[in-house]
Protein backbone atom coordinates (compact mmCIF):
# COMPACT_ATOMS: atom_id res chain seq x y z
CA UNK A 1 0.00 0.00 0.00
CA UNK A 2 1.49 3.15 -0.72
CA UNK A 3 2.08 6.25 1.51
CA UNK A 4 0.30 8.82 -0.51
CA UNK A 5 -3.41 8.25 0.00
CA UNK A 6 -2.96 10.40 3.43
CA UNK A 7 -1.97 13.44 0.85
CA UNK A 8 -5.71 13.58 -0.75
CA UNK A 9 -8.20 15.75 1.14
CA UNK A 10 -10.94 13.59 1.14
CA UNK A 11 -9.21 10.39 3.51
CA UNK A 12 -12.42 8.42 4.16
CA UNK A 13 -13.07 8.03 0.49
CA UNK A 14 -9.41 7.48 -0.29
CA UNK A 15 -9.06 5.28 2.47
CA UNK A 16 -12.60 3.34 1.12
CA UNK A 17 -11.03 3.25 -2.58
CA UNK A 18 -7.83 1.90 -1.16
CA UNK A 19 -9.93 -0.86 0.22
CA UNK A 20 -11.97 -1.55 -2.56
CA UNK A 21 -8.89 -1.90 -4.71
CA UNK A 22 -7.25 -4.32 -2.43
CA UNK A 23 -10.17 -6.53 -2.55
CA UNK A 24 -10.87 -6.06 -6.27
CA UNK A 25 -7.23 -7.07 -7.50
CA UNK A 26 -6.62 -9.75 -9.53
CA UNK A 27 -3.95 -11.63 -7.58
CA UNK A 28 -1.42 -13.07 -10.40
CA UNK A 29 1.69 -14.16 -10.77
CA UNK A 30 1.82 -17.69 -12.13
CA UNK A 31 0.23 -16.18 -15.14
CA UNK A 32 -2.92 -18.12 -15.46
CA UNK A 33 -6.01 -16.25 -13.31
CA UNK A 34 -6.61 -17.87 -10.10
CA UNK A 35 -9.84 -18.10 -8.41
CA UNK A 36 -11.29 -14.85 -7.41
CA UNK A 37 -11.68 -14.30 -3.67
CA UNK A 38 -15.52 -13.46 -2.88
CA UNK A 39 -16.08 -9.95 -3.40
CA UNK A 40 -13.04 -9.30 -5.77
CA UNK A 41 -15.24 -10.04 -8.86
CA UNK A 42 -16.44 -6.51 -10.37
CA UNK A 43 -17.72 -7.91 -13.98
CA UNK A 44 -20.14 -11.55 -13.52
CA UNK A 45 -20.15 -13.12 -16.53
CA UNK A 46 -23.38 -12.29 -17.89
CA UNK A 47 -26.83 -14.08 -16.65
CA UNK A 48 -28.64 -13.74 -20.06
CA UNK A 49 -26.45 -15.15 -23.22
CA UNK A 50 -29.18 -14.86 -25.47
CA UNK A 51 -26.96 -12.24 -28.02
CA UNK A 52 -23.93 -14.32 -27.16
CA UNK A 53 -25.83 -17.11 -28.38
CA UNK A 54 -27.08 -15.35 -31.80
CA UNK A 55 -23.60 -14.26 -32.01
CA UNK A 56 -22.22 -17.80 -32.00
CA UNK A 57 -24.87 -19.37 -33.97
CA UNK A 58 -24.37 -16.73 -37.30
CA UNK A 59 -20.76 -18.06 -36.72
CA UNK A 60 -21.39 -21.18 -36.76
CA UNK A 61 -23.22 -20.37 -40.27
CA UNK A 62 -20.59 -18.37 -41.01
CA UNK A 63 -17.53 -20.91 -40.78
CA UNK A 64 -18.46 -24.26 -42.62
CA UNK A 65 -17.99 -27.82 -40.56
CA UNK A 66 -15.06 -29.56 -41.87
CA UNK A 67 -15.63 -31.29 -44.74
CA UNK A 68 -19.25 -30.36 -44.68
CA UNK A 69 -21.07 -27.65 -47.39
CA UNK A 70 -21.45 -24.33 -45.99
CA UNK A 71 -23.96 -23.85 -43.78
CA UNK A 72 -25.30 -20.29 -45.41
CA UNK A 73 -27.07 -20.79 -48.50
CA UNK A 74 -25.91 -17.33 -49.69
CA UNK A 75 -22.14 -18.23 -48.63
CA UNK A 76 -22.33 -21.36 -50.21
CA UNK A 77 -23.37 -20.22 -53.45
CA UNK A 78 -21.15 -17.38 -53.43
CA UNK A 79 -18.25 -19.53 -53.05
CA UNK A 80 -19.85 -22.03 -55.74
CA UNK A 81 -19.70 -18.75 -57.90
CA UNK A 82 -16.21 -18.16 -57.22
CA UNK A 83 -14.85 -21.47 -57.70
CA UNK A 84 -17.06 -21.87 -61.24
CA UNK A 85 -15.26 -18.27 -62.09
CA UNK A 86 -11.86 -19.37 -61.21
CA UNK A 87 -12.03 -22.97 -63.14
CA UNK A 88 -13.79 -21.27 -66.11
CA UNK A 89 -10.75 -18.27 -66.19
CA UNK A 90 -8.43 -21.19 -65.53
CA UNK A 91 -10.03 -23.36 -68.24
CA UNK A 92 -10.29 -20.42 -70.73
CA UNK A 93 -6.39 -19.79 -70.33
CA UNK A 94 -5.52 -23.56 -70.29
CA UNK A 95 -7.71 -23.87 -73.84
CA UNK A 96 -6.30 -20.75 -74.85
CA UNK A 97 -2.89 -21.10 -74.34
CA UNK A 98 -3.57 -24.63 -76.25
CA UNK A 99 -4.97 -23.41 -79.27
CA UNK A 100 -2.55 -20.73 -79.82
CA UNK A 101 0.46 -23.16 -79.45
CA UNK A 102 -1.70 -25.42 -82.17
CA UNK A 103 -2.02 -22.59 -84.28
CA UNK A 104 1.16 -21.29 -84.03
CA UNK A 105 2.42 -25.13 -85.29
CA UNK A 106 -0.44 -25.63 -87.94
CA UNK A 107 1.01 -22.85 -89.53
CA UNK A 108 -1.95 -21.71 -91.80
CA UNK A 109 -5.55 -22.76 -91.65
CA UNK A 110 -5.34 -26.25 -93.68
CA UNK A 111 -9.20 -28.19 -93.04
CA UNK A 112 -9.33 -31.22 -94.60
CA UNK A 113 -11.91 -32.16 -97.35
CA UNK A 114 -13.71 -34.46 -94.31
CA UNK A 115 -13.51 -31.69 -92.00
CA UNK A 116 -14.92 -29.53 -94.27
CA UNK A 117 -17.87 -32.35 -95.28
CA UNK A 118 -18.14 -30.57 -98.68
CA UNK A 119 -20.08 -32.63 -101.35
CA UNK A 120 -19.12 -33.17 -104.64
CA UNK A 121 -22.59 -32.11 -105.44
CA UNK A 122 -22.18 -28.72 -103.45
CA UNK A 123 -19.34 -28.26 -105.58
CA UNK A 124 -20.89 -29.29 -108.89
CA UNK A 125 -23.56 -26.28 -108.10
CA UNK A 126 -21.13 -23.16 -109.36
CA UNK A 127 -20.95 -25.51 -112.69
CA UNK A 128 -17.49 -25.42 -112.43
CA UNK A 129 -17.22 -28.56 -114.63
CA UNK A 130 -19.49 -30.30 -117.19
CA UNK A 131 -18.29 -33.50 -116.13
CA UNK A 132 -19.95 -35.78 -114.05
CA UNK A 133 -18.15 -37.23 -111.26
CA UNK A 134 -18.73 -40.95 -110.02
CA UNK A 135 -17.77 -42.27 -106.64
CA UNK A 136 -14.42 -43.37 -106.69
CA UNK A 137 -13.04 -40.76 -109.26
CA UNK A 138 -9.48 -38.66 -107.76
CA UNK A 139 -9.64 -35.25 -107.79
CA UNK A 140 -7.63 -31.98 -107.57
CA UNK A 141 -9.18 -29.98 -105.00
CA UNK A 142 -8.41 -26.25 -104.33
CA UNK A 143 -10.17 -24.11 -101.66
CA UNK A 144 -9.67 -20.92 -101.50
CA UNK A 145 -11.49 -19.62 -98.16
CA UNK A 146 -9.37 -16.30 -98.76
CA UNK A 147 -5.91 -15.79 -100.56
CA UNK A 148 -3.74 -17.63 -99.84
CA UNK A 149 -5.77 -20.67 -99.98
CA UNK A 150 -5.01 -24.47 -99.32
CA UNK A 151 -4.62 -27.19 -101.88
CA UNK A 152 -5.10 -30.92 -101.49
CA UNK A 153 -5.60 -34.43 -103.52
CA UNK A 154 -8.82 -35.83 -102.56
CA UNK A 155 -11.33 -38.55 -103.40
CA UNK A 156 -14.64 -39.29 -103.89
CA UNK A 157 -16.08 -41.25 -102.27
CA UNK A 158 -19.34 -43.66 -102.45
CA UNK A 159 -21.49 -40.33 -101.10
CA UNK A 160 -19.27 -38.23 -103.48
CA UNK A 161 -18.05 -36.53 -100.28
CA UNK A 162 -14.22 -35.88 -100.72
CA UNK A 163 -11.68 -38.46 -99.20
CA UNK A 164 -8.25 -36.76 -98.76
CA UNK A 165 -5.87 -39.19 -100.26
CA UNK A 166 -2.30 -36.59 -99.33
CA UNK A 167 -1.65 -35.52 -96.34
CA UNK A 168 0.46 -32.76 -97.93
CA UNK A 169 -1.20 -29.52 -97.91
CA UNK A 170 0.21 -26.35 -99.64
CA UNK A 171 -0.70 -22.86 -99.13
CA UNK A 172 -0.81 -21.53 -102.88
CA UNK A 173 -1.09 -17.64 -103.53
CA UNK A 174 -2.82 -16.14 -106.01
CA UNK A 175 -4.18 -18.37 -109.34
CA UNK A 176 -4.59 -19.54 -111.59
CA UNK A 177 -1.76 -21.97 -111.01
CA UNK A 178 -0.81 -25.17 -110.70
CA UNK A 179 0.60 -27.51 -108.13
CA UNK A 180 2.38 -30.91 -108.43
CA UNK A 181 2.55 -33.44 -108.16
CA UNK A 182 1.63 -34.41 -105.22
CA UNK A 183 2.18 -38.00 -104.23
CA UNK A 184 -1.20 -40.13 -103.11
CA UNK A 185 -0.91 -41.65 -99.72
CA UNK A 186 -2.78 -44.65 -101.07
CA UNK A 187 0.73 -46.67 -102.09
CA UNK A 188 -0.57 -46.42 -105.55
CA UNK A 189 2.62 -44.42 -106.63
CA UNK A 190 -0.06 -42.06 -108.41
CA UNK A 191 0.10 -38.81 -108.87
CA UNK A 192 -1.59 -35.17 -109.18
CA UNK A 193 -1.98 -31.70 -110.15
CA UNK A 194 -3.80 -29.43 -107.96
CA UNK A 195 -5.35 -27.06 -110.69
CA UNK A 196 -6.14 -23.31 -109.15
CA UNK A 197 -8.29 -21.28 -110.55
CA UNK A 198 -9.14 -17.95 -109.90
CA UNK A 199 -10.75 -17.76 -106.59
CA UNK A 200 -12.61 -14.69 -106.26
CA UNK A 201 -14.17 -15.50 -102.55
CA UNK A 202 -16.97 -13.07 -100.63
CA UNK A 203 -16.46 -14.59 -97.40
CA UNK A 204 -15.05 -17.09 -95.71
CA UNK A 205 -18.37 -18.20 -94.43
CA UNK A 206 -19.48 -19.16 -97.68
CA UNK A 207 -17.90 -22.55 -98.39
CA UNK A 208 -20.08 -22.85 -101.50
CA UNK A 209 -19.12 -19.74 -103.31
CA UNK A 210 -15.61 -21.24 -102.78
CA UNK A 211 -14.20 -21.83 -106.46
CA UNK A 212 -13.39 -25.34 -106.89
CA UNK A 213 -11.31 -27.22 -109.70
CA UNK A 214 -11.70 -31.01 -109.69
CA UNK A 215 -10.56 -32.91 -112.74
CA UNK A 216 -10.47 -36.76 -112.54
CA UNK A 217 -7.46 -37.86 -113.59
CA UNK A 218 -8.37 -41.59 -113.11
CA UNK A 219 -6.30 -44.33 -115.48
CA UNK A 220 -3.58 -41.58 -115.70
CA UNK A 221 -1.01 -43.88 -114.97
CA UNK A 222 2.16 -42.71 -114.91
CA UNK A 223 2.23 -40.06 -117.94
CA UNK A 224 5.60 -38.17 -118.75
CA UNK A 225 5.68 -34.73 -117.89
CA UNK A 226 4.54 -33.41 -121.27
CA UNK A 227 1.52 -36.35 -120.64
CA UNK A 228 0.83 -34.62 -117.63
CA UNK A 229 0.85 -31.15 -119.37
CA UNK A 230 -1.39 -32.30 -122.00
CA UNK A 231 -3.75 -34.14 -119.23
CA UNK A 232 -4.07 -31.55 -117.09
CA UNK A 233 -4.49 -28.59 -120.03
CA UNK A 234 -7.65 -31.10 -121.72
CA UNK A 235 -8.83 -30.82 -118.04
CA UNK A 236 -8.65 -27.43 -117.74
CA UNK A 237 -10.22 -26.56 -120.81
CA UNK A 238 -13.25 -28.67 -119.80
CA UNK A 239 -13.41 -26.03 -117.08
CA UNK A 240 -15.93 -23.45 -117.87
CA UNK A 241 -14.98 -20.28 -117.49
CA UNK A 242 -11.23 -21.44 -117.33
CA UNK A 243 -8.70 -19.64 -119.62
CA UNK A 244 -5.93 -21.77 -120.03
CA UNK A 245 -3.87 -18.83 -121.43
CA UNK A 246 -3.58 -17.89 -117.78
CA UNK A 247 -2.39 -20.61 -116.33
CA UNK A 248 1.05 -20.55 -115.20
CA UNK A 249 2.85 -24.04 -115.00
CA UNK A 250 5.87 -23.07 -112.99
CA UNK A 251 5.31 -24.74 -109.80
CA UNK A 252 5.31 -27.81 -112.31
CA UNK A 253 8.37 -30.20 -111.68
CA UNK A 254 11.02 -30.40 -114.38
CA UNK B 1 -13.05 -20.06 -13.73
CA UNK B 2 -10.04 -22.21 -15.22
CA UNK B 3 -8.98 -23.53 -11.63
CA UNK B 4 -6.33 -26.30 -11.33
CA UNK B 5 -8.46 -29.29 -12.14
CA UNK B 6 -9.95 -27.36 -15.65
CA UNK B 7 -5.94 -26.45 -16.44
CA UNK B 8 -5.58 -30.71 -16.47
CA UNK B 9 -7.93 -30.65 -19.62
CA UNK B 10 -6.78 -27.27 -21.16
CA UNK B 11 -6.41 -28.67 -24.88
CA UNK B 12 -9.97 -30.72 -24.54
CA UNK B 13 -11.42 -27.01 -23.54
CA UNK B 14 -10.07 -26.19 -27.67
CA UNK B 15 -11.00 -29.39 -29.13
CA UNK B 16 -14.31 -28.78 -27.76
CA UNK B 17 -15.19 -25.31 -29.17
CA UNK B 18 -13.74 -26.47 -32.56
CA UNK B 19 -16.80 -28.92 -32.03
CA UNK B 20 -19.00 -26.05 -31.61
CA UNK B 21 -19.36 -27.39 -27.94
CA UNK B 22 -21.25 -24.01 -26.63
CA UNK B 23 -21.36 -25.23 -23.06
CA UNK B 24 -17.29 -24.77 -23.63
CA UNK B 25 -17.91 -21.47 -25.00
CA UNK B 26 -19.17 -21.03 -21.83
CA UNK B 27 -16.75 -22.04 -19.63
CA UNK B 28 -14.60 -19.83 -21.78
CA UNK B 29 -16.30 -17.15 -21.22
CA UNK B 30 -17.13 -17.92 -17.21
CA UNK B 31 -13.01 -17.97 -16.88
CA UNK B 32 -11.90 -14.88 -18.48
CA UNK B 33 -15.21 -12.77 -18.98
CA UNK B 34 -13.86 -10.56 -15.80
CA UNK B 35 -9.66 -9.77 -16.48
CA UNK B 36 -11.23 -9.22 -20.34
CA UNK B 37 -14.20 -6.82 -19.17
CA UNK B 38 -11.85 -4.98 -16.73
CA UNK B 39 -9.64 -4.38 -19.86
CA UNK B 40 -12.13 -2.86 -21.60
CA UNK B 41 -13.53 -0.73 -18.66
CA UNK B 42 -10.22 1.09 -17.98
CA UNK B 43 -10.09 1.87 -20.59
CA UNK B 44 -13.38 2.67 -22.90
CA UNK B 45 -17.39 4.05 -21.60
CA UNK B 46 -18.74 1.28 -19.56
CA UNK B 47 -21.21 0.38 -22.65
CA UNK B 48 -18.64 0.02 -25.16
CA UNK B 49 -16.68 -2.11 -22.84
CA UNK B 50 -19.13 -5.08 -22.20
CA UNK B 51 -19.83 -4.57 -26.20
CA UNK B 52 -16.19 -5.54 -27.25
CA UNK B 53 -16.00 -7.87 -24.36
CA UNK B 54 -18.48 -9.90 -26.04
CA UNK B 55 -16.71 -9.72 -29.41
CA UNK B 56 -13.12 -11.04 -27.61
CA UNK B 57 -15.19 -14.16 -27.09
CA UNK B 58 -16.97 -14.64 -30.28
CA UNK B 59 -13.89 -13.46 -31.92
CA UNK B 60 -11.93 -16.31 -30.76
CA UNK B 61 -14.69 -18.75 -31.05
CA UNK B 62 -14.89 -17.80 -34.88
CA UNK B 63 -10.67 -18.11 -34.76
CA UNK B 64 -11.09 -21.43 -33.21
CA UNK B 65 -13.51 -22.65 -35.72
CA UNK B 66 -11.19 -21.70 -38.69
CA UNK B 67 -8.34 -23.86 -36.96
CA UNK B 68 -6.94 -20.91 -34.88
CA UNK B 69 -6.57 -20.33 -31.40
CA UNK B 70 -3.92 -20.32 -28.06
CA UNK B 71 -1.15 -22.37 -29.02
CA UNK B 72 -0.51 -25.20 -26.30
CA UNK B 73 -3.92 -24.55 -24.84
CA UNK B 74 -3.11 -23.81 -21.28
CA UNK B 75 -4.61 -21.05 -19.17
CA UNK B 76 -1.82 -18.52 -19.85
CA UNK B 77 -1.93 -18.92 -23.13
CA UNK B 78 -5.77 -18.14 -23.61
CA UNK B 79 -5.29 -15.29 -21.13
CA UNK B 80 -2.72 -13.93 -23.68
CA UNK B 81 -4.84 -14.82 -26.59
CA UNK B 82 -7.85 -13.41 -25.27
CA UNK B 83 -6.15 -10.08 -24.59
CA UNK B 84 -3.94 -9.86 -28.18
CA UNK B 85 -7.99 -9.80 -29.40
CA UNK B 86 -9.17 -7.90 -27.14
CA UNK B 87 -6.00 -4.91 -28.02
CA UNK B 88 -7.05 -5.79 -31.92
CA UNK B 89 -10.56 -4.93 -31.30
CA UNK B 90 -9.63 -2.20 -29.27
CA UNK B 91 -7.88 -0.66 -31.74
CA UNK B 92 -10.09 -1.27 -34.38
CA UNK B 93 -12.65 0.21 -32.02
CA UNK B 94 -10.74 3.59 -31.73
CA UNK B 95 -10.15 3.71 -35.23
CA UNK B 96 -14.00 3.36 -36.26
CA UNK B 97 -14.43 6.35 -33.57
CA UNK B 98 -11.83 7.97 -35.32
CA UNK B 99 -10.61 8.26 -31.76
CA UNK B 100 -7.12 8.13 -29.94
CA UNK B 101 -6.59 6.76 -26.39
CA UNK B 102 -6.37 9.69 -24.16
CA UNK B 103 -4.17 7.53 -21.89
CA UNK B 104 -1.68 5.88 -24.14
CA UNK B 105 1.02 7.18 -22.64
CA UNK B 106 -0.71 4.76 -19.13
CA UNK B 107 -1.15 1.60 -21.41
CA UNK B 108 2.09 0.54 -20.18
CA UNK B 109 1.12 1.06 -16.46
CA UNK B 110 -2.35 -0.04 -17.71
CA UNK B 111 -0.98 -3.28 -18.71
CA UNK B 112 -3.41 -6.70 -19.07
CA UNK B 113 -5.81 -7.70 -16.08
CA UNK B 114 -4.26 -10.60 -14.49
CA UNK B 115 -0.87 -10.09 -15.63
CA UNK B 116 2.66 -8.96 -14.75
CA UNK B 117 5.15 -10.11 -12.06
CA UNK B 118 5.55 -6.26 -11.33
CA UNK B 119 1.90 -6.42 -10.08
CA UNK B 120 2.73 -9.28 -7.58
CA UNK B 121 5.83 -7.62 -6.24
CA UNK B 122 4.41 -4.18 -5.81
CA UNK B 123 1.31 -5.97 -3.64
CA UNK B 124 3.09 -7.35 -0.25
CA UNK B 125 1.66 -10.74 0.60
CA UNK B 126 0.49 -9.00 4.14
CA UNK B 127 -1.66 -7.03 2.48
CA UNK B 128 -3.85 -9.53 0.64
CA UNK B 129 -6.91 -9.01 2.10
CA UNK B 130 -8.22 -12.27 4.25
CA UNK B 131 -11.77 -11.02 4.40
CA UNK B 132 -14.06 -8.31 2.74
CA UNK B 133 -12.66 -5.06 3.01
CA UNK B 134 -16.02 -3.50 1.65
CA UNK B 135 -19.61 -4.71 1.03
CA UNK B 136 -20.64 -6.65 -1.99
CA UNK B 137 -23.02 -3.51 -2.38
CA UNK B 138 -20.34 -0.97 -1.94
CA UNK B 139 -18.22 -2.54 -4.31
CA UNK B 140 -20.80 -2.60 -6.63
CA UNK B 141 -21.67 1.11 -5.92
CA UNK B 142 -17.76 2.04 -6.54
CA UNK B 143 -17.40 0.44 -9.49
CA UNK B 144 -20.72 1.87 -10.98
CA UNK B 145 -19.82 5.42 -9.93
CA UNK B 146 -16.05 4.72 -11.40
CA UNK B 147 -17.65 4.38 -14.75
CA UNK B 148 -19.79 7.36 -14.99
CA UNK B 149 -16.04 9.28 -14.29
CA UNK B 150 -14.41 9.95 -17.80
CA UNK B 151 -11.66 7.44 -19.67
CA UNK B 152 -8.32 9.18 -18.23
CA UNK B 153 -9.89 9.99 -14.16
CA UNK B 154 -11.12 6.30 -14.56
CA UNK B 155 -7.64 5.28 -15.59
CA UNK B 156 -5.70 6.95 -13.24
CA UNK B 157 -7.99 6.08 -9.95
CA UNK B 158 -8.00 2.26 -11.25
CA UNK B 159 -3.83 2.30 -11.67
CA UNK B 160 -3.47 4.67 -7.73
CA UNK B 161 -6.36 2.54 -5.90
CA UNK B 162 -6.10 -0.55 -7.49
CA UNK B 163 -2.87 -1.30 -8.74
CA UNK B 164 -1.49 0.86 -6.00
CA UNK B 165 0.47 2.51 -8.41
CA UNK B 166 2.00 5.92 -7.04
CA UNK B 167 0.84 9.44 -8.10
CA UNK B 168 4.49 10.16 -8.79
CA UNK B 169 4.67 7.11 -11.07
CA UNK B 170 1.89 7.88 -12.73
CA UNK B 171 2.29 11.57 -13.68
CA UNK B 172 5.78 10.38 -14.99
CA UNK B 173 3.96 8.31 -17.50
CA UNK B 174 1.38 10.71 -18.12
CA UNK B 175 4.16 13.81 -18.77
CA UNK B 176 2.84 15.31 -16.14
CA UNK B 177 3.16 17.91 -12.87
CA UNK B 178 2.44 15.47 -10.26
CA UNK B 179 0.45 18.56 -8.73
CA UNK B 180 -1.80 18.44 -11.75
CA UNK B 181 -2.39 14.51 -11.65
CA UNK B 182 -3.22 14.72 -7.71
CA UNK B 183 -5.83 17.63 -8.80
CA UNK B 184 -7.23 15.10 -11.01
CA UNK B 185 -7.61 12.31 -8.45
CA UNK B 186 -8.71 14.98 -5.78
CA UNK B 187 -11.75 16.08 -8.66
CA UNK B 188 -12.47 12.37 -9.14
CA UNK B 189 -12.79 11.71 -5.74
CA UNK B 190 -15.37 14.46 -5.40
CA UNK B 191 -17.13 13.22 -8.40
CA UNK B 192 -17.24 9.47 -6.40
CA UNK B 193 -18.31 10.81 -3.11
CA UNK B 194 -21.35 12.74 -4.69
CA UNK B 195 -22.23 9.87 -6.52
CA UNK B 196 -21.72 7.31 -3.30
CA UNK B 197 -23.92 9.79 -1.15
CA UNK B 198 -26.72 9.59 -4.21
CA UNK B 199 -26.51 5.77 -3.73
CA UNK B 200 -27.33 6.18 0.16
CA UNK B 201 -23.46 5.66 1.21
CA UNK B 202 -21.14 8.41 2.78
CA UNK B 203 -17.50 6.78 3.59
CA UNK B 204 -16.42 7.91 6.74
CA UNK B 205 -13.19 8.12 8.40
CA UNK B 206 -12.06 4.38 10.01
CA UNK B 207 -10.42 4.13 12.99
Amino acid sequence: MTQERDDLEDKPMSDLLHRWGKQVRIPCGRGDLEELRDGSRLFPPPGDRSALRRALRAVDEEVPREGAPAGNHNLAYRRLLRRAAVIAASATVLLGSWWLVEAWRAGPVSPTASEIRLSVRNVLLRGETEREFRSGDLVYLHLTLDRPGIAFVAMLDSHLQFVPLSSEARVVGEGPNILGPFRLDDQSGKEAFVILTSASPRGAEEFRKVIVSAVPLNGAGSPTHEEKLELLLKALSRLKGFSAGKATFEHLPR
Amino acid sequence: MVNSEQEAQPVSLMERLRQRDWTAFDELVDAYWEPVLRFFWKRLPPDDAEDLGQNVFIAVYRAVLKGGGPVGGDGESWRRYLFTCARNLMRDYLRRMKARAPFDRLENLLGDEGAGPDVETRVRKGEEASGLLVSKEESEAIRDCMGRLDVLSRAICWLHFVDSRSKREIARALEMPESSLRATLVKALKVLRRCLEAKGMSPVEQS
